[in-house]
């Protein structure tokens, strides 16, 4: 079967996600080549600083916080709607994530790869250290994040999620209670393994490490009490058996998103204290420099 | 209100607050901006008319069907919600606390008491760590940071507005402790270079490529860099502050290349061949000198390195050189270093002519002949009236090349003879005082009292107040009338600058003497010559020179001084000299067919006759037919294994070096000749004076004046063949050259003459080429080929060196003497004696003498004036009217601040008064032959500068270029020195010359490459940085821990 054929003009609807994925390749590969030309640019001025007898660190320095400030535009871009004029936030997540980029090599020449040895300068390193690594973390989860989120039968958005998670602890009541007069068992498995499983929240580990065991081992015990449940038992069994897979997704999608939300704690906590450091930082190298 | 509130719930997650009730119990407004349920106040019903209604709005799905009850409660439940804070709002809440705790480790950091160690932004290299372990931490940052002494709020200032500390900036700071190591001066500018001399060298290496950084060096519109530009600090203790990369270099310097081993140029200095300080040709001495002794050429021979081991030094003379080269400078310096001379002048002529100039020694009298010393030209530079002269008769006169004729040389001549009894009258009434004034006046400076101390040499003052005692007794009188005449007439005002046209000279004032007296010592000189047996003259090989001069026999006489005195002299006694005796000489020509004899021809005091050497058999000619016994005659002592005291050790070392020629002249005329007879012994020999005589008269019957004493049997001929030859040798070209010196070649290559052993003067034999090398001149009828005496004695070879034997002869008595003399005279001897060590008697006619001499031993070792001064030092020598210095050898210190002082004047070799000491120094036959080893530079005012020692690099003071011998040698393959110093395939032409200052000497080293270097210093070996060889900072000293 031949494919359509792509056309500016006219592009088949079966081909966009295909044609979006080309786009969004290309566009990684131009912004990649953008931020090696970067960093080539900043490595020969700052070679050519250092041939110069220049102090390079005054150069960096200075370069490292214009590239900082402008990291931290994109915040502000997010909150104030009113710069729409400024680009989308879409196109300030990319600056955002290539400056980023930038910042750590500037960062590397600044402290001239080497560890400072200075309590306050090792302190502004480690915070420098951390955003840059927050951010590396916050890039990787919001590019793996949302497929696995994607590859989940339901959606949820996370502040609905409990609400949702009541509703599925509702209806498992609801079927449970249902059937309580010709499958006992039933209830009483609900009672002694579900009842738990659909009203208290996941453990730290599952946060940490989302999984499906614990769905997969109620599952199993679930389908081995068919056996022993009448026909109109083991239909309300199967109505569990879907709750407790609703109930699984949400708490993955709790989980998932979560992680999506609280990395940007750390992150901006990290951001305004290294900015904090790095502007009294800027006063002592102005105050205390030793050029004539 | 939104129009969609009423219908649905949604959430509001931006907000602070978010609803609880997860059910969708519907409360579509969310909890207000304070955290509160609204649920919690939905309803509360109003009483309307007596009823209560429900006033729930309709955002809230308004009014209940039910109502509220009659107590007006409503009848809804309420919601229960507890709002909680948003994520967002817990996100905010969080990043703030964050922020506020690291906010509070700053504020605590800067607040505290203890702030420096953690603003600080790390540790201190090792170099500096007694700044971080000194004092507290407060003041550690001040000793480097103006802003250390302030507080946070002054940073920002100064961060935000610029310097508002009072402080000093940081390079200050640092260069105060760095400034001794650096220099006070350009130690901001790069290479501590003054601008100028920087833009030079810049300008040079402005090549083809272009400036390697797009950006401009840190330097300020001065040219000054921060020292902070390159060393920086707070990288911890073992932070190089020095390390610079080679890119940082070639900031600057624009000609680049990859690395030592690919790109760097060739050396372009010759290291290892220029022209050394100390000209040493290893090729020649490896391949020719060593090589013939079989010594074993070793680099570590003659060099070691300096206690670092980072320069190899040669090593002193003494070590290295003295083995070989230490004979031939000992010879060069056997005649000693003349400072003041008198030359022979003709009064006579002088008078003739109406010139006067005034006293004037008899021995010093005669016909026109020799010259001026160059250290005596040097101290009459400062005189205009000698300057003048000088001019006008040339810096290498010689009085024997005058022309009698001329009246203007004749008034130049009286014009150098007034200065000289000027010199004479300075330094005998201010001694050292009197030299240094004219050596200051004559440098134009002051003279560093040091370099003045090893110029003077512990000259007595006492040296010139004797002579002047002895050679002028008046001169106080005269010198003073004549200054006080002086100023009416100026002396050279008359000069004529016509260049090329000499002027008439002008007549000197005529110095007011005492004729009557100076009649008197020519009546005495004339009745001595008179007495003089005409068979003597006969006989005596210069009797042409006479001519026609006669001795009174019947006239009385008395030496008019005794020769070769101590510094104490002995006033001449004086005798009447009938004026008109007195033969003046025509001209030159004259001169040299009628030659006069010496004018002082002493008698013996005791018997009015000539002396015995004077008398025709016991001429020279005879002695050879009368040898005395060798059986009688006393063993030499050799010179090392002598014991007498030091002034009276002799000096074995022959004379090699030819003598001055005013000292020739004056050896014709001295009373050690053989004609002069024994009464030139005692004058010769110091303590035969009448210190003695007195003695004797003290000791009547003592004397044994008829004693004959047994006389050595000396071969000096033989000695001077021996120990002269090497010098001979090598001077023999050097003299050919020279006009005089030919004559001189000729009379030494003549036959010698064998000294008669009974002759009275044997001891002190004039015919002895050692003692003096002009004898045979004298000795000799001095026939030129045409027949004629030759013009002038211009030996330069050889002088009195040997052991003179005192001979026996008939002495005075006493009483004889005492007739003679006043009994003023009388005392003054006695006290004389007194205080005058007890000596060798000469004459063997003192008991006292004899008693205490050894037994067996009749004769006495006389030595000359010089001879008494083995160690160095100075002494006067009245037989040849000169006071001098005789050096101590290699680096004499007198003789080496005299060059220093001479050539340190400007222009001297184009000054008449100086430049014969400038030509002396170039000759290859100067006293200790300096300028063979020892190169000179020209400086740039035109003075010369006289390498005397090679100059090292100093390893503590930082140059372009540094290098280490240290680790070096102690790798395998580059411990040998010919590793890199490899010497030549051919010895390098030496241009051996008459001056040695245009003798050029190589060391005979190949020029050392790159190429020795690269073998090790390459890209593999990565030992090829800029600064492993080169220095930034330059001329500052390296301390060394």
């Amino acid at each position: 079967m031949m494919r359509p054929r792509l056309t500016s003009g006219s592009i088949d609807k079966r081909d966009e996600p295909i044609m979006n994925l080309i786009k969004f390749a290309y566009r990684r590969i131009r912004q990649l080549i953008a931020l090696a030309l970067l960093i080539a640019t900043v490595s020969l001025i700052v070679h050519q600083l250092d041939t110069s007898l220049q102090r390079t660190s005054f150069i960096t320095g200075w370069g490292l916080m214009s590239v900082v400030g402008l990291l931290t535009c994109y915040n502000l871009r997010k909150r104030l709607s009113f710069l729409s004029f400024l680009g989308s936030s879409r196109s300030w997540l990319q600056i955002h994530v290539y400056f980023g980029f930038l910042a750590v090599v500037v960062f590397l020449f600044h402290i001239g790869f080497r560890i400072p040895n200075g309590k306050f300068e090792l302190i502004l390193t480690g915070l420098f250290m951390f955003v840059s690594l927050s951010g590396f973390y916050g890039l990787y989860i919001t590019r793996i994040i949302p497929k696995k989120l994607t590859a989940v039968k339901d959606e949820a958005v996370y502040e609905q999620i409990p609400s949702l998670r009541r509703t599925v602890r509702t209806q498992a009541e609801q079927i449970v209670h249902s059937c309580t007069s010709f499958a006992p068992a039933l209830a009483d498995f609900y009672m002694e393994k579900l009842a738990y499983f659909f009203e208290s929240p996941r453990s730290l580990i599952y946060y940490a490490i989302p999984n499906g065991r614990q769905k997969r081992a109620l599952l199993l015990e679930l389908s081995n009490m068919d056996r022993y449940l009448p026909e109109n038992g083991r239909d309300s069994s199967k109505q569990l058996m879907e709750l407790i897979h609703r109930k699984d997704d949400l708490d993955y999608h709790h989980a998932m998103q979560g992680r999506l939300k609280i990395w940007l704690f750390f992150h901006i906590a990290a951001t305004y204290s290294m900015i904090l450091f790095a502007v009294f930082h800027t006063v002592l190298v102005h105050a205390f420099h030793g050029g004539i | 209100m939104r129009p969609d509130e009423a219908k649905s719930r949604y959430n509001r997650p931006n907000a602070d607050w978010v609803c609880t009730h997860v059910d969708g119990c519907g409360c579509p407004s969310g909890p207000s901006h304070t955290g509160r349920c609204p649920g919690q106040s939905a309803c509360s019903p109003v009483k309307v008319e007596m009823r209560w209604q429900c006033n729930r709005p309709t955002n809230r799905d308004g009014r209940c069907e039910i109502g509220p009850g009659p107590d007006g409660q409503c009848c809804q439940k309420n919601y229960g919600c507890v709002p909680k804070r948003s994520l967002r709002k817990n996100r905010k809440i969080f990043v703030t606390s964050c922020v506020a705790i690291f906010a509070g480790i700053l504020l605590i950091g800067i607040w505290q008491p203890n702030r420096i160690e953690f603003l600080a932004p790390g540790g201190l290299s090792s170099n500096h760590a007694q700044i971080w372990s000194s004092g507290n931490s407060e003041n550690r940052c001040v000793a480097c940071h103006a802003a250390g002494a302030s507080d946070p709020i002054s940073w920002v200032k100064q961060a935000v507005f610029g310097n508002p500390h009072p402080g000093e900036p940081q390079y200050e700071k640092c260069l105060k402790c760095h400034q001794s190591t650096l220099g006070s001066e350009n130690t901001l500018i790069a290479h501590n270079l003054n601008a100028e001399t920087l833009a030079e060298l810049s300008n040079q290496q402005v090549g083809s490529s272009g400036s390697s950084s797009i950006f401009a060096s840190p330097v300020n519109h001065s040219g000054e860099i921060a020292c902070a530009t390159c060393h920086q600090e707070h990288h911890g203790a073992n932070h190089d502050l020095a390390a610079m990369t080679d890119n940082q270099c070639q900031s600057c310097h624009q000609s680049q290349f990859s690395s030592f081993e690919s790109g760097h140029p060739e050396f372009t200095s010759p290291i290892g061949t220029d022209d050394p300080e100390i000209q040493f040709d290893h090729h020649t001495h490896q391949a020719k000198y060593f090589s013939e002794s079989q010594a074993e050429f070793n680099c570590q021979t003659c060099h070691d390195s300096d206690q670092q081991g980072n320069v190899m030094q040669s090593k002193p003379f003494e070590t290295s050189c003295a083995g070989c080269h230490q004979k031939k400078i000992d010879a060069s310096l056997t005649q000693g270093l003349p400072v003041f001379s008198l030359p022979l002048l003709d009064l006579d002529v002088l008078k003739k002519n109406n010139l006067d100039v005034g006293e004037w020694p008899e021995l010093a009298s005669g016909s026109f002949d020799g010259g001026l010393p160059p250290l005596m030209k040097v101290l009459l530079a400062s005189d205009p009236r000698a300057v003048d002269a000088m001019k006008y008769l040339g810096k290498d006169f010689d009085l024997f090349d005058l022309d009698l004729e001329s009246v203007s040389q004749l008034k130049a001549v009286q014009g150098i003879a007034i200065a000289i009894k000027e010199l004479m009258y300075d330094l005998s009434l201010q001694g050292q005082a009197g030299l240094v004034k004219r050596l200051q006046r004559i440098g134009g400076q002051e003279i560093p009292v040091q370099q003045l101390r090893a110029m003077l040499g512990n000259l007595s003052a006492e040296t010139f107040t004797e002579a002047q005692k002895v050679w002028f007794p008046n001169l106080d009188k005269e010198i003073s009338q004549l200054r006080q005449t002086e100023n009416e007439i100026p002396f050279n005002s008359v000069l004529s600058e016509t260049p090329g046209v000499l002027p008439e000279f002008p007549s000197t004032r005529p110095l007011p003497h005492n004729n009557a007296k100076d009649n008197k010592n020519r009546i005495q000189l004339i009745t001595f010559l008179q007495q003089e047996d005409s068979s003597l003259l006969a006989e005596n090989p210069l009797k042409k020179l006479i001519g026609s001069t006669r001795r009174n026999p019947s006239a009385e006489r008395t030496p008019s001084r005794k020769t070769d005195l101590p510094i104490k002299g002995v006033t001449p006694s004086q005798t009447d000299i009938n004026p008109a005796s007195i033969k003046p000489l025509k001209s030159k020509s004259s001169l040299v067919e009628n030659r006069p004899l010496p004018p002082i021809l002493p008698l013996n005091r005791s018997t009015n006759v000539p002396p015995a050497s004077l008398n025709p058999k016991k001429t020279l000619a005879n002695r050879k037919q009368d040898p005395i016994p060798k059986s009688q005659l006393p063993p030499i002592i050799p010179a090392d294994t002598r014991t007498t005291p030091l002034e009276d050790q002799q000096v074995t070392d022959l004379p090699a070096v030819p003598p001055m020629d005013h000292s020739l002249s004056r050896l014709e005329r001295s009373p050690l000749r053989p004609e002069n007879g024994p009464e030139i012994e005692r004058i010769a020999n110091p303590y035969v004076s009448p210190r003695q005589t007195s003695k004797s008269t003290e000791a009547p019957g003592t004397n044994d004046q008829n004693t004959t004493r047994d006389l050595p049997t000396v071969d000096p001929s033989q000695e001077v063949q021996e120990t002269g030859q090497e010098v001979q040798e090598t001077e023999v070209g050097e003299l050919a050259e020279n006009p005089i010196s030919k004559k001189m070649l000729q009379k030494e290559k003549a036959p010698k003459t064998r000294i008669d052993p009974s002759s009275p003067l044997r001891g002190h034999n004039p015919d002895d080429p050692v003692e003096h090398p002009q004898a045979e001149q004298i000795g000799k009828p001095k026939a030129k080929p045409d027949g004629t005496t030759p013009s002038k004695s211009t030996a330069k070879n050889g002088g009195p060196k040997s052991v003179d034997v005192i001979p026996t002869q008939p002495t005075p008595t006493p009483a004889t003497k005492n007739q003679e003399k006043t009994p003023s005279q009388i005392n003054e001897s006695r006290d004389e004696s007194a205080s005058q060590p007890k000596r060798q008697s000469p004459g063997g006619n003192n008991n006292e003498d004899q008693s205490q001499r050894p037994s067996g031993t009749d004769q006495v070792v006389r030595l000359s004036a010089m001879e008494r001064v083995p160690l160095g030092g100075w002494y006067r020598d009245d037989t040849v009217f000169t006071i001098a210095y005789k050096q101590t050898g290699h680096a004499d210190p007198l003789t080496v601040n005299w060059y220093n002082f001479v050539a340190s004047i400007p222009m001297a070799a184009e000054k008449p008064m100086l430049a014969n000491f400038i030509t002396n120094l170039k000759k290859t036959t100067s006293p200790g032959l300096c300028a063979s080893c020892h190169s000179h530079n020209l400086t740039g005012h035109q003075s010369l500068q006289i390498n005397w020692k090679t100059t090292y690099r100093d390893p503590s003071r930082r140059e372009f270029t540094r290098f280490s011998h240290r680790p070096h040698l102690v790798q395998a393959g580059t411990d040998q020195c010919s590793h890199c110093h490899q010497l030549t395939a051919e010895s390098p032409t030496i241009q051996k010359a008459d001056d040695f200052l245009t003798q050029k000497c190589q060391s005979g080293f190949k020029p050392m490459a790159k190429s020795n270097c690269t073998q090790c210093h390459n890209n593999q070996s990565r030992i090829q940085n800029c600064t492993q060889c080169h220095n930034y900072h330059v001329g500052g000293k390296i301390e060394f821990h």
